[in-house]
């Protein structure tokens, strides 16, 4: 907690009680924005971005996951695979 | 201020590391709405110190804690999360001076009006201990940059070394803009209340 030792902080703290709040829920609103809109980057970009790389001809990405390095994985069955 | 917890939910506690952590991982606003309540405050108060306007600070205010969020990742804790948004804050609001008023000055310094004789060492009573009525007129008249000094150094009671890390200086240098913003204060003072004594 400050500590009221001078009329500057006195000052201020009037001013921070000045506060209006319907700031809060603006910012709130913009958070909520960007918070989705990079969940959405995140899930979806490079997902297109392999699409992209593979509609001009490039490499896919290596196959992860589970099975990916088993080169005969493609033979089983998933519930074998798993 | 070293917020040292905050409440979140009904019984847990964070401090700013932590929800600045949980924030980045799991993106969830509550975190950052728990941020915002604990500094909005102080945010506003020094927006509208500088901006000497609450529409403005508002603005300001909004804008501050949307940097903060698209800038979050980038908090290394070299500092406190607390002097990074006052930095961001004081920056914020000097350069929305300098683009509105179309002014380079930002120090007394920057304005030639500081003769290199006039180095007399002035009393922080001048700012301490002045009326509060009468210490928010004259903080309004004052340089954007020497307000911002006055407030890092006797509101927000920074180390000399964080002030010149915000503001881009030596500690030397720092230690001059605070002798100058105190004898900008005094002079405009005097200015409008003559030879009334500040205490």
């Amino acid at each position: 907690m400050m500590i009221m030792d001078n009329n500057l902080k006195r000052l201020q703290a009037q001013r921070e009680a000045m506060l209006p709040p319907d700031i809060e829920p603006r910012v709130t609103h913009q958070v909520h924005t960007f918070s989705f809109f990079s969940k959405v980057v995140e899930l979806f970009v490079p997902n297109a971005l392999d699409t992209a790389t593979r509609m001009v001809g490039g490499e896919a990405m290596p196959p992860s996951g589970p099975g990916a390095t088993d080169p005969d994985g493609w033979r089983r069955s998933p519930r074998q695979l798993y | 201020m070293t917020a040292k917890a905050a409440t979140l939910g009904r019984k847990v506690e964070y401090t700013d590391s932590e929800l600045i952590a949980l924030y980045l991982k799991d993106q969830n606003p509550l975190y950052f709405s728990t941020l915002y309540r604990r500094y909005a405050g102080k945010v506003f108060g020094k927006c509208i110190s500088m901006l000497n306007d609450e529409g403005l600070a508002r603005d300001a205010t909004q804008d501050v804690f949307i940097k903060v969020t698209l800038n979050l990742a980038k908090f290394t804790e070299q500092s406190s999360f607390s002097t990074w948004l006052y930095s961001i804050t004081y920056n914020y609001c000097i350069d929305l001076i300098r683009k509105k008023k179309k002014m380079p000055m930002v120090f007394t310094e920057d304005m030639g009006a500081v003769h290199k004789g006039a180095d007399v060492e002035i009393a922080d009573s001048v700012i301490l201990e002045m009326e509060t009525n009468r210490l928010e007129k004259v903080m309004e008249l004052l340089p954007p940059g020497d307000k911002a000094i006055l407030l890092m150094k006797y509101a927000d009671d920074l180390p000399i070394r964080e002030m010149g890390d915000i503001l881009g200086k030596t500690e030397s240098a720092v230690k001059m803009q605070i002798m100058r913003a105190k004898q900008k204060t005094q002079a405009i003072y005097e200015n409008m209340y003559g030879k009334d004594p500040i205490v």
